[in-house]
């Protein structure tokens, strides 16, 4: 039996309702993946392009024009490249998953299904390609350095930060964007901004350098504690200090904001789409 | 809350008010008036009145798609709504993946859609190699076919349908109706309906409510309500003035209809005026009433370009009239769907409208009256004697 109030509470959750989002965003992550090859020419190929083109540009930009030494003799690909994929991922997530909702308005407005599960279901697709990027670095690192795999728990740790991290930003986004359209114009730069706020193409210490003892400010960004988690994981450097802890808290923050806006947005979502 | 021990849904002081923004600042309006309402198990309830009555708010309360303002509703077992057929289909994907995306977002389990995916593709009627095609290589009718399939294999105990029937051909339409009423019999599932084809509610449905401007109006056995329902619509000055909430863009608007030489009757002429009004000179307007008898069948057409009267300019308002030498439709009542464009582009759409009564008369001024008891429509003929 099951009643519905109007003065039901936003968190109020069931856990038929936490299930149903699951296979929802199941569903579509599986027509995102099933998209991935119709009408596309190449396929499977961009989740090894993808990291590739990426890569190429950070080192061209960084490290060619800019000529950011990498710290302790590290050769500077094989330190920017760390937290690359992790990136990639997150930047995805919030690319695909900001718009989501507007972009499925004709399915939002006529099925009823918890709402996360349409941002949910872009970590799909993510998530292959960053662990095709994640194989490419580890192949790329053996190369070069040999092989380490004993952080790789710390991988699996910032990996899973990284997407709910990104899922806040969009969760936050998507509940926004329904009445505010405008915010959707933002993303590109949001994004472009956060690419170069995070230390993932030069070392965390810039950061020190940069603003002193108001470092601190910088660590508000979530992905300061993945990049440098990736790089801990991946080479052993960088080690984690209570700044990160800051960033790490307003990781989880942002997932837990982010997840009761959208509930709350959820609500009234249909008459203003 | 408990529930009665057959009672599937029950509705409790369930509203929804609109706040005005912007422009319409302060002008609040409730959607719905506080509702209550039970529905037992096994039942089909069908909502009728006309657009913008709250029938469609009601439904959105019920399937969750939006929080009511006040009350509350409870109900027992999985309830699945089904506001459009094909929801969710993308063009890029098979027929077959399709199923299974739809059927996941009517909260449909993987493995039950694999169980009777081929009961949905025997159903649809779509031959096997067109399963694993892209639908976008699909007719819009096959497409709507896969759509009402999969809905027809959703597992629920409560069943919410909104004007879904309206698309498919008839012979499909009429075996989705079929596949329906046997699920109820059969698996005691509770229906709610809402459909303007009134023919179709009252053979599905055990029970109506009428809703008119978010009020309930009335409640009771689905054919009294229906019958009332539509001499509602037919007002006894013989015109209406047509309301602005309908569909379309609005650019163009039937305003007002009415028949000027009083209550039409059988064999007699009389011309129906229609009053419309728009901003600017119109250009290639077509207009289409379709007269529907009692049980809400399409009975005959009084259509601008199907009787090859097409003006190249319309001023921005005026009247158009329709002579009738001889009114061909039997004694009963009628009722009216309108359907207005310019350039193709729907400007007013509205389901029945109107309604009109027909009062007895000899089609030919020599005949007899010819009464059937039911709407008819006389059609012109000659008899010879060829001997």
């Amino acid at each position: 039996m099951t009643t519905i109030q109007a003065q039901d509470p936003i968190w109020r959750r069931t856990t038929a309702e936490i299930h149903r989002a699951r296979s929802v965003a199941w569903a579509f992550a599986r027509r995102d993946v099933q998209l991935r090859f119709a009408q596309t020419r190449m396929g499977w190929l961009w989740s090894l392009g993808q990291p590739l083109l990426a890569a190429a540009i950070v080192f061209i930009v960084f490290s060619w024009i800019v000529q950011v030494q990498a710290p302790n003799g590290f050769s500077y690909p094989l330190y920017a490249f760390a937290a690359l994929p992790a990136w990639l991922m997150a930047q995805h997530i919030i690319l695909q998953g900001a718009p989501s909702l507007v972009h499925n308005q004709h399915i939002v407005s006529k099925v009823a299904f918890p709402r996360q599960a349409l941002p949910m279901s872009k970590a799909g697709v993510a998530l292959v390609d960053f662990m095709v990027a994640s194989l490419l670095f580890v192949v790329f690192r053996g190369y070069t350095l040999g092989v380490w795999l004993d952080g790789l728990h710390w991988v699996l740790l910032s990996s899973l930060v990284s997407i709910y991290a990104a899922l806040g930003i969009a969760y936050w986004i998507a509940a926004l964007s329904v009445r505010y359209r405008d915010i959707l114009a933002l993303l590109p730069f949001l994004l472009q901004g956060l690419f170069l706020l995070t230390p993932i193409a030069y070392p965390t210490e810039r950061f020190a350098s940069a603003l002193g003892a108001y470092s601190w400010v910088l660590y508000l960004n979530p992905f300061v504690c993945i990049a440098d988690g990736m790089r801990y994981a991946w080479l052993g450097v960088d080690d984690l200090n209570n700044y990160h802890l800051i960033s790490f808290l307003m990781a989880t923050g942002l997932f837990i904001t982010g997840t009761w806006a959208l509930k709350g947005a959820e609500r009234n979502m249909i008459d203003h789409l | 809350m408990s529930l009665g021990k057959d009672t599937a849904i029950q509705i409790q002081g369930l509203g929804k008010q609109y706040r005005g923004r912007g422009a319409f600042k302060g002008r609040d309006f409730w959607a719905l008036q506080p509702l209550d309402l039970e529905v037992k198990e096994g039942q089909a309830l069908g909502l009728i009145g006309p657009n913008g009555a709250g029938k469609s708010t009601l439904l959105k309360m019920l399937s969750g798609l939006t929080h009511p303002s006040v009350g509350k509703y409870t109900y027992r077992g999985h309830m699945t709504s089904l506001l459009e057929v094909g929801t969710g289909f993308h063009p890029d994907l098979s027929g077959r993946e399709n199923i299974y995306l739809s059927g996941a977002l009517y909260g449909m389990k993987r493995s039950e859609i694999a169980k009777s995916i081929d009961a949905i593709q025997d159903f649809s009627g779509l031959h096997d190699r067109y399963m694993d095609h892209p639908i976008k290589h699909y007719s819009s009718g096959m497409k709507v076919r896969l759509g009402f399939s999969v809905a027809a294999h959703l597992q629920a105990d409560i069943l919410v349908v909104d004007e879904v029937l309206a698309v498919g051909d008839a012979r499909f339409q009429a075996k989705c109706m079929q596949r329906m009423e046997s699920q109820m019999q059969e698996h005691g599932r509770t229906v709610l309906f809402v459909s303007h084809n009134l023919y179709a509610l009252q053979s599905l449905c055990h029970e109506a409510l009428w809703l008119q401007d978010g009020e309930a109006v009335q409640h009771g056995p689905a054919e009294a309500i229906t019958q009332a329902y539509l001499e509602s619509v037919q007002d006894p000055k013989q015109g209406i003035q047509i309301a602005h909430d309908h569909a379309g863009s609005g650019k163009l608007r039937i305003t007002n209809l009415m028949w000027l030489k009083g209550p039409p009757q059988t064999g007699q002429s009389n011309t129906l005026k229609i009053t419309y009004q728009g901003d600017s000179d119109h250009q290639e307007v077509d207009v289409r009433l379709n007269v529907l008898g009692r049980d809400g069948r399409f009975l005959s057409p009084i259509a601008m370009h199907a009787h090859g009267f097409r003006p190249e300019h319309l001023p921005a308002q005026g009247e158009l009239m329709v002579h009738f030498a001889s009114i061909p439709w039997m004694e009963g009542s009628y009722s009216m769907d309108l359907r207005l464009t310019e350039r193709g582009v729907v400007a007013q759409e509205a389901k029945n409208i109107w309604g009109f009564k027909v009062s007895s008369g000899s089609f030919l001024a020599e005949g007899d009256p010819y009464t059937a008891g039911k709407n008819g429509v006389h059609v012109s003929q000659q008899w010879t004697i060829n001997s």
